[in-house]
Parts: structure tokens; sequence; C-alpha cells
């Protein structure tokens, strides 16, 4: 070990001679040293902001008639303290063209009043009873107190003389300071707030100067030490030494990550010591950021030690790791770019089989395959709102009836509120009309799901409960259009009639039908109902779940058993009452984003977020075994008899028997040129490539050990589900990367003749 | 048990390849062969691009051979147990501008496993040595070419090495420092140390070298001692006698004469063409019958520089 010892000191002791260790050193001290001033003061809570004061007119309007009249009052005292352009202002009472520009000043103005220690007098405050935290102060002495005590007893007192007016002040404010200067205004977080603040803070910032800046100038100050090992000269005398050439490399790649390491321990550890001392925010996961940033560092030397060794040329280093770097920033990039504009459209979300035809929609548009074109064609066509850019407009449904021969489906309201929203149609396209699309009868408020009953009737689960399809479904009622206003009338041929108890539930993540008995269950987040249908086909609630907090899942039902699928990938067994039964994991650790039932109610397949499929034997009580393809890709399943049909790579739709538990026929549309970029040339760079950036949620997670985001929408989901971080496999993902380079550069080392 | 030779080669191939798909190939060593007992000094001779810094290059493990077989002092060429007991000083090295002497030879003591405390009582004595024991505080950076020469020898040597293999060790050192370098070398040699060394410099090799191999493209076209070579195959014999004429004559009657000149009264200076001792004894013997006196003999020898051009005329003449 000596030998390698010596080769990773020497790369300290070429540093130290080269100065940039004292020269990094130095810079790393003068920014902490600037940073030790800053501290966050804990005063006694007085400070009165605009939002403080409740009512400007009438706390102006008592106060100018205090002062106006001869009696002390608290008024008065106050009046006496104001300066003469804000009594100016407060006098010009009634006077509305002045505005709430008057008050510009008011809540200054009494800031500095009540930061005056002469501010109090008994006098003025005889017939006002001070609350017993103020006359505790007054009982120590105003004399005697520092002068946010004082400044605190004198809000106080103003509370007690205008308790309607001026809000309570917490009892203690923060008010970040540099040495002795105040800067600012005091924080608006209240003490216990600031922990969680800071950290925040401290990731973004340790993002910025050790993620982008630190590892940028690390990569630029450690280039030179390997090309200048291994180029001729110095590369015979150390080789001719009884030392291995692949240990020679490491321990000087390991020179290099110790001489940076020593440089991030002295940064973060001084932070550390900061924020201990002057915050008293004693945060040891912080210095789990040194070997974080290390090995954000150690993933890039790599490139840039490989690069060295093969050109031996520091500079050649430097670009091709800079280079590197950005490839990798822009594959990320482009990657979700593709997936996000152009792939995840037209990832099919539900596949509707509709006698000989399947039809397929992805996020704005609905397909049916064609056997002549060998590809998905276009359907369900009509007439689109005029919105100013394309949004595409997310199905609810669409389910076949096969009664009629036609395809029903409704869309989610463009955001709109009250008298501008446009009435939410139903949506009609009938096989012998060539799937055209056609409004129809208007939509119940916070309907959900459109649900076929197992007498062919159209169903649709709402947040205020369960509506029935009735008469004429395309006698359609138009809306009145006055001015831009969409005024809704009464329908007048078909409507959809409430067949159950009036409910209100708040918006619903879920509703599912049990083909067999036509039962419902229906999921808020909060509260899972399920509801019979008797023989006239009207529902009332059997069973009734709820829950502390808000859960997000997809419920299904079939025949006695409810199944409610939830975030973290478990699936919740219920009986046709809500008695829970048993909790059955799927392994997924997933958000669902769809839970199917068979129309015998056999199997129950589940769609998880991260496209995978799931599929249980409700009779036998256990998962189900199918040779699935596309696991891990799959976007939408649907059941037909004993056929499944499951979606997967955007647009290919894979058909199974279920009683032979074997795959059938697939469709299988033609690649769009994004689609053959993306799946022969970006994705498989993206997953070979390292992702440095996504080491950030690693870092979130160290710090505040919160392995969640907030925030993290997709597209599919009605909720902002607080998706789950996958906190450690950038790390994994990141090594892997690291281990192949190194690898790679020892076997380029071991063949090479110098 | 006989000892294995400090190094031994057989056959040794190398072909460098070149291009992008190392479709050019370029032969550098081809067959050689050569060996060099342990405890003498052993000169490597070669005109540019003859091969010779491939050839130590291979023993050292700096680069792998294409064929045939080396060792040093019995281990496998390029071994790590082989570089432990061998002292390199490359042509054209660089030691880290870093490093102070001390330092430097600190770092290269580690690098051959020597500890802390060993390398501190070598460094001194050796550092002595070859004359740089007042610069050992000093920044490599102010050294001069043949003081960093002399360093670079030192770092060579401070493991106590039973081979050293020295590549041009001469270049850029001054007379002085060449002086006492052959004396430290001779030392090494007494101490019973091997010594290869490469080198353009074919009056400094004559100096020291015990033996030589003349290495020409890959191919080895002489090996020997440095007195065989410099022998002439048709060497002149010059004999000073004393003695009157006619026994002079009369004495050379049967002898490979190829001229004979009175230098004084009874005092001839004769010379014999021919490389043959018992042809010259016979002569001397006859000689010595008729009475004639031996004032003086000598043969004719090459300076190590002709033989050498010698030898690689011939060859490339012949190729």
């Amino acid at each position: 070990m000596r030998p390698y010892l010596a080769i990773i000191r020497d790369s300290f002791h070429e540093a130290l001679v080269s100065r940039v260790l004292w020269i990094l050193l130095v810079v790393t001290t003068l920014f902490l040293l600037a940073l030790f001033p800053f501290g966050i003061t804990e005063q006694a809570g007085w400070y009165l902001s605009d939002e403080d004061i409740l009512n400007r007119d009438t706390l102006a309007a008592k106060i100018a008639a205090q002062g106006a009249s001869p009696e002390a009052s608290p008024g008065h005292r106050i009046w006496e303290l104001l300066d003469e352009s804000t009594r100016q202002s407060l006098d010009r009472q009634g006077d509305h063209d002045a505005g709430p520009a008057r008050f510009a000043n008011f809540a200054r103005s009494l800031q500095g009043a009540i930061a005056r220690r002469d501010f109090y007098h008994p006098s003025d405050w005889a017939k006002t009873p001070l609350p017993p935290a103020a006359r505790a102060l007054y009982a120590k002495g105003l004399a005697d107190l520092p002068d946010d005590q004082v400044a605190r007893f004198n809000r106080l007192a103003l509370e007690a003389a205008f308790p309607e007016e001026i809000a309570p002040a917490p009892p203690k404010q923060l008010q970040l300071a540099y040495f002795r200067w105040e800067l600012g205004l005091p924080l608006p977080v209240e003490p216990e707030q600031l922990f969680p603040a800071v950290n925040q803070l401290l990731m973004i910032a340790l993002g910025i100067l050790l993620g982008v800046g630190g590892v940028f100038v690390a990569v630029l100050v450690t280039a030179s030490m390997i090309p200048q090992t291994f180029e001729a000269g110095p590369v015979d005398l150390l080789l001719s030494k009884p030392i291995s050439r692949i240990g020679l490399f490491l321990a000087k790649f390991f020179g290099g990550c110790a001489f940076i390491a020593i440089n991030a321990a002295y940064f973060i550890c001084g932070l550390w010591l900061i924020l201990g001392v002057r915050l008293g925010l004693w945060n040891d996961r912080l210095l789990w950021a040194i070997p974080l940033y290390l090995f954000l560092f150690a993933i890039l030397y790599s490139v840039s030690a490989l690069a060295g060794l093969i050109w031996r040329n520091a500079i050649v280093s430097v670009v091709l790791a800079v280079v590197f770097w950005f490839v990798c920033w822009s594959l990320g990039f482009a990657t979700s770019l593709v997936e996000q504009l152009s792939l995840n459209p037209r990832r099919m979300s539900t596949i509707v089989p509709a006698g000989n035809t399947l039809i397929a929609v992805d996020r704005g548009d609905v397909f049916r395959w064609s056997d002549e074109e060998a590809d998905w064609k276009k359907i369900f066509i009509g007439r689109d709102p005029p919105f100013p850019f394309p949004v595409p407009q997310k199905f609810a449904g669409p389910i076949y009836d096969p009664a009629g021969e036609r395809m029903l489906a409704f869309r989610a309201a463009f955001p709109g509120f009250g008298p501008l929203q446009a009435a939410n149609r139903l949506l009609i396209g009938k096989r012998a009309d060539n799937w055209r699309r056609e409004e129809g009868v208007s939509i119940p408020d916070g309907a959900c799901g459109l649900l076929l009953g197992p007498q062919d009737d159209v169903l649709i689960a709402s947040s205020q409960g369960i509506y029935r399809l009735e008469g004429d479904l395309t006698a359609k009622q138009p809306d009145i259009n006055l001015f831009g206003l969409h005024l809704r009338l009464p329908e007048r041929g078909g409507r959809f009639a409430n067949v159950g108890p009036k409910m209100q539930l708040r918006p619903l993540e879920s509703a599912a039908i049990d083909p067999q008995t036509g039962s419902i269950a229906i999921f808020d987040g909060f509260r899972l109902v399920v509801y019979h249908r008797d023989a006239k086909g009207v529902y009332r609630q059997r069973g009734d779940q709820s829950f502390e907090r808000k859960q997000y899942g997809k419920v299904a039902i079939a025949g006695d058993q409810v199944f409610l699928a939830l975030a973290d990938g478990q699936i919740h067994r219920y009986s046709d009452e809500l008695k829970p039964l048993d909790v059955v994991s799927s392994g997924a650790a997933s958000l669902p984003d769809s839970a199917t039932v068979s129309s015998d109610g056999r199997y129950l397949a589940i769609v998880f977020h991260n496209e995978t499929l799931w599929l249980h034997d409700v009779r036998e009580a256990r998962p189900c075994v199918l040779p699935l393809v596309g696991q891990g890709d799959i976007s939408a399943v649907a059941f037909d008899g004993p056929k499944m049909f499951v979606a997967d790579r955007l647009s290919r739709v894979t058909e199974y028997d279920l009683d032979k538990l074997q795959r059938g026929r697939q469709w299988e549309g033609r690649m769009p040129l994004a689609e053959k970029i993306y799946r022969y040339a970006l994705h498989p760079l993206y997953t070979v490539f390292p992702k440095p950036g996504q080491l950030n949620d690693t870092v979130n997670y160290l710090l505040t050990a919160n392995d969640s985001q907030s925030g993290a929408v997709r597209l599919g989901d009605p909720q902002n589900a607080r998706a789950k971080l996958d906190v450690w496999g950038p790390v994994w993902s990141n090594l892997a990367f690291l281990i192949v380079v190194l690898a790679v550069a020892c076997g380029y080392i071991y063949r090479k003749d110098f | 048990m006989t000892q294995s030779p400090a190094v031994d080669v057989e056959n040794l191939r190398k072909v460098y390849r070149d291009g992008l798909l190392g479709r050019r190939h370029v032969e550098a060593l081809r067959g050689v062969t050569v060996a060099v007992a342990r405890g003498e000094i052993f000169g490597l001779l070669g005109p540019n691009g003859a091969g010779k810094t491939t050839l130590i290059k291979v023993l050292l493990g700096l680069v792998r051979a294409s064929g045939g077989a080396a060792s040093l002092l019995g281990l496998p060429a390029g071994s790590r147990r082989a570089r432990k007991q061998v002292g390199y000083l490359p042509e054209n090295h660089r030691i880290p501008r870093h490093h102070t002497g001390n330092s430097a030879l600190d770092f290269f003591g580690s690098l051959s496993g020597l500890s802390r405390r060993e390398i501190r009582r070598r460094r001194g004595p050796l550092l002595e040595a070859v004359g740089l024991a007042a610069w050992g505080k000093t920044s490599v950076k102010k050294y001069s070419k043949g003081m960093l020469q002399r360093l670079g020898l030192a770092q060579a040597l401070l493991h106590d090495p039973q081979l050293l293999i020295l590549d041009e060790p001469t270049d850029g050192v001054d007379p002085v420092g060449r002086s006492e370098m052959r004396t430290l070398l001779q030392s090494l040699k007494a101490e019973g140390k091997t010594v290869f060394i490469n080198s353009h410099l074919l009056q400094e090799v004559e100096l020291i070298c015990d033996r030589v191999a003349i290495l020409d493209r890959g191919v080895v076209l002489h090996q020997g001692p440095i007195a065989a070579l410099t022998v002439r195959a048709d060497a002149d014999v010059r004999m000073v006698v004393v003695g009157s004429e006619q026994a002079v004559r009369a004495a050379l009657v049967h002898a490979p004469l190829a001229d004979l000149r009175a230098v004084d009264a009874d005092q001839f200076e004769v010379l014999l063409k021919t490389a043959d001792q018992a042809a010259i004894d016979g002569t001397i013997d006859r000689l010595r019958q008729q009475a004639v006196s031996l004032v003086s003999m000598s043969r004719s020898r090459q300076t190590l520089e002709e033989a050498f051009l010698d030898i690689l005329g011939r060859s490339r003449g012949t190729s």
C-alpha cells in the first residue's frame, strides 16, 4: 500500500506547491468569513406590518378622532408621535380620491412610534386594561428592558387599545443581521419554520455553488494530474518502480478526489459550523453533502481522467469533461422534452374493445385500428372549441355501448369558471356514422367516470351522486351564448337522472362498476363509498370507509369484493360492505393509474404509474402469471370476455387469452420519426449516460430526510400527487457509470505500451 | 548452483502497430538475444532507431514483447519482483517540478517500497555520491540538466538495486561529472552490481564497459568484450629489436614480414602482418636464438568507434 499512499500524498504535495490548494482554501475561507457575520436574532415580537393592520380606515379614524380630543387616550398619544404628513393623510377622512395611497406610510409611522421607549404613558392607557404579558413586562420596569422588549410592550399596549384593528403579534420574531446591522424586515417565518426554510435555501445554494461552480472548478484544477503523470518522461520513471499500472492510475484518480474532498469538506464543515454557531441550526445531515458532491465530481473526473489517459493533454481532459457534462444535461433535457411534447400525448391511455373493432385513446385523440392500413386511424373527430392554443383534452371514458353500437365519452371542461365555462356534454360516436363525434346531453357537475351497467345502461358517477342516462341522449339543448356568457337551459330530450342518494363528496379520484351486479364504488381521496343496485336499478349506499388523510388511489369492484389500490402500491381489499379484509402488496411502490376488472369479475388489472401491470386472479386470490410483453412500458389495459388487451410502447396493443393464459395478436402502428429517434438513439443513450442532475434529489433527501417532492404532476393523474423520489436510484446508476469508466481506463492502461 | 544472468534475452521480438486499425507494423526488435553476466558493466550500442530503448522498455515492462523471452536476475522481465531489484534512469526523464531533491528521493523511494526512515538514512550519502549534497532542499526547477541527471541516478540507486539500467546516463553531464559517474559505476561494479548502459557516447562506453552489444534495426550485430571488438583482424605487430642486420634478417626468414627498417645503428623496427600468436611467438624465439634483443613490441588496435562503424558498415553493406 505504501507506494500508492505515496502517490496520493504526492498529489497533495503537487497541489500545495502549485498553490492551487492554497488558493482554493483561501477563497473558501474568505467566502466563509463573509458568511460568518450573517445571523438571525430572535427578538420579542413587535414588528407591525401592513398586514397586521386589519382595518386601516377604522384605525385611522379612531386615532384621528382621539388625537383631536384633548382627553388622554392611546390614540391621543399615537397622534402626538406621528409625523405631520401622516397626520394630514389620516385627517383626510372621507376623501375617497386620496384612496389607499394615504396609508402608504401609516404602518411605517406606527412602527416608528412603537419602537420608541417613550411610547407608553400610563395616563393615556388609564382606561385601557393591558394584557397579562404586557403587565409582566411593565412589572420588570420599562427602563431596564432592552429595546425589543420595550417595543414588544408597546405593541401589546397598541393591540390592547385597538383590538379590532391590530392583529396580535407572535411572541417572537426573527431578524436577519450582518454583524450588528439588521438586514431588512423581520423574516416572514416563525422560529420553528426556520430550519426547513434554511434547508431549502441551502439546497439551492449548494446545488449552484458546489453542484455547478464547485464541480467545474474542481474538474479544472485536477484535469492536469492524470495527463502529466502518464506523459512520456514521468511515466517511464514511475512504471519502472515495483508498482502496478492500474494501481498508479487509481491512486492518481483517488488522489485528485482526496484533494477535492478536502476542499469540499472544508467548505461544508465551515458552512455547518456557521449555521450551528450563528443560527443554532446544527444539521448533521448537511455533512452528507461532502461525499455526495465528491461523488458528483468523481463522475466527471473519471471522464476527464480517461481522456487524459488516452490523449495525455489537460486541455482535452477539461474540454471532454465539460462536453460530457453538457451532453448528460442535454440528453436528460431532450429525453424529457420528447417524452412530454411528443410521446406522452401519444401514449394509449385507454383501450376500448368495440365488437370487432379495437379502439384506443391517447391524451387527446381517439383511434381505431385499420387492418387495411395496418395503422391506427384517427376517429371521433368533431368540432373542437376554438381555443387560442392547442391543449389536448383528455377524454373521460370512452365506453362502448354495444346495444346502440356507439362510443360515449366526455371531456374535462377547459379551465374556466361560472358562466364563462361551457357545459360539459356527452360525446357520441356511432359506428354507422363512421364514429363521427357529436355532442349530446349535458354531463352532471363533478362527473368522474362513464360506466356501462349490466343492462347496457349508461351511468355517470359524480361527487354528487349516481346518474343514469335517460331518454334521447342526442337531444342536445344548446346553451344560450350571450356576449360570451354561456347560460345553461334545462335539457329537453335526454338527460342524466339521479338514481341514487345525493352525496357531497370531494372531486372524485376514481369510480368503478361491477359488470355483473352493477354495484358502483367511488373514491374521493377521503371516502370510499359503495352503492348497490336494486332490482329497479336504483342505487343505495351499502358501505362507507373514511380515511384521516388524503389518499391517492384507484378503485375497482368485482362481485363481493372492493379493491382500492393506493399510492404506495398496496391493494386494500374490502367486502362489498367495505369491511376491510386484507392488504395485498403489488410490489409496484407506485401510484396506480387505472384499476380494471374483467367482465366476469375474475381478474383485476392495475396499471401503475411506473408503467407496470399487476394482474390478480380474484377468484384464486393470487397473482396471475402471464407472458406479458412490455412490462415497464404499459399504459392501459382492458378486458373483453376472456380476452385482455394491454397497451405498451406508446401505441402497441397486445391481446392475451386469459383461459389459455397465452399471448395472441398484436396491433402496432407505424412509428413516427420522433419515436424512432427516441427509441433507438435518445433513450438508449440516456439510459447509458449518468444522470448527475438527479443527484439533487438525493441531496434534498439527505438534507431534509424528505423523500417526496411536491408538485410532481403526471398527466393522467387528476391529483397533484407528491411523487415519491427515487433517492438512491441516481446514486446506483451514476456509480455503475463511474465503475464502467474506471474499468475502461484500467483496461486501457493495462494494455498500453509506454 | 550457478547464478542466472543479470539480463537474459532470448529471440526477443517487438512489433509496434500503428494507424487507425493497427494495420501499419514497425518491427522494433527482430529476434534479439543478449546475455549480461552479473557484476559486469554492459554497454548497448546502436544508431538511432536501432531498438535500444525498446529493448530496455521491454526489460522493464513498459512495453509488451511480441515474442521471445526475457528475464532480469532470473525473474520474468517487467514483473514487479524484477523491477524491485532494478534501478532505472530513463533518457530525457522528467522529475515532477514540485519536488526538491530530497522530496523527489522520498517519493521515488516510497514507490520502491522503502520506509521513510530507510529513505532518510540513504538519502544523504547518495546525494553526496552524485554530487548534490548541497542541493537536497532546492527545488528541481532550479536544477541544471546535469544536476537532474545526477538526481535521476540517485533515485535509481536509492533502493540499492542489483541491476542498474541507465539510458544515456552522461547526457548533459560535464566532463568532471562524467568522471565522477564513471568512478561511481566502477565502485558499484566492485560491489557486485550489474550495470546496463545504453549510450551514444562510445568513448564513455569504451572507458567503462566490460562488454558491449551492437544493435541495429532490431538485430544484434555483435556482442562481446570490448578488447575483442577493437582488435583488427589484419592487425600489425610492431617490434623494435637490437642486433646485427645479418642476425635480424636470418631470424626473420620465415616470419610474415611486412617491413624492416633501420632506426639506428644495430636497431631495427620490424613490422609483422599477422594476427596468429603462434607465428609471433616463433619469430620471437628465432630472434632470441640469433642473439637479437627485443626492446619493445605492440599490437595495433581500433577505437570502439571505428569498430562500431566498421560493424555497422559491414552489416548495412551486406543487407
